[in-house]
């Protein structure tokens, strides 16, 4: 329970240095792409918004477990479930293949209305068979 | 795989909460190993054998070939 103590202090302290930043983020982001369009600056608002409320949400429950022994048992039970664990690798590689033939389809589709949408599409699917492949080699090695 | 985690824990009347809070794990964990939805991994096998006094062979019933690849 040490060990995992150490770990949820240096995710607090991960957390709130994301925290810290977003102001400097915002600022840089809207310098940066002061001249893309107001679509293209909501896009990059929005992302750094919900960037920005996942960092609370992991800082405020890593903050309460570090001061509630309840509460740090609790979620060390519920990070180092090995059945959550399994259900997490079952539902990713899951909804990966998933989304995989979903965005083919979408890209055959889109091959009759937009060359540009199915050509991005494309590429996302070859980055993501691409990524998997890598992936499953790093853990080839290392298992 | 069957086992013998249900059977064990009502002959020493603990509850699946007690249980779990022992083993570090969720009741739901618990509720499926009994159901034998879910298979316990080595170390959690090991660990509830511990709990138990008993071995992994007396809780977990391997039943032949189940899940062998090759062979």
């Amino acid at each position: 329970m040490k060990e995992f103590k150490k770990q949820i202090e240096k995710k607090l302290k991960f957390w709130t240095l994301i925290c810290c930043l977003y102001p400097s983020v915002l600022i840089a982001s809207k310098a940066i792409f002061k001249n893309a369009n107001d679509f293209g600056q909501g896009v990059v608002f929005g992302a750094c918004s919900g960037a920005m409320f996942v960092a609370i949400y992991f800082l405020l429950r890593n903050y309460y477990a570090l001061h509630d022994e309840e509460k740090l048992k609790k979620l060390y039970v519920e990070l180092t479930d090995e059945r959550n664990k399994a259900i997490a690798g079952e539902t990713m590689k899951t909804a990966s293949v998933i989304n995989v033939v979903i965005a083919g389809i979408a890209c055959i589709v889109a091959g009759f209305i937009n060359v540009t949408v199915s050509i991005t599409l494309c590429a996302d699917i070859i980055l993501n068979v691409l990524i998997t492949l890598a992936v499953q080699l790093y853990y080839k090695k290392k298992m | 795989m069957k086992n013998r985690i249900q059977e064990m824990r009502k002959s020493r009347k603990v509850t699946q909460q007690e249980l779990a809070d022992a083993l570090s794990v969720t009741r739901q964990t618990i509720i499926s190993l009994e159901n034998g939805r879910y298979n316990a991994s080595l170390t959690l096998a090991h660990k509830t054998a511990q709990y138990f006094g008993t071995t992994i062979e007396e809780l977990f019933i391997f039943e032949g070939d189940e899940n062998l690849i090759g062979g």
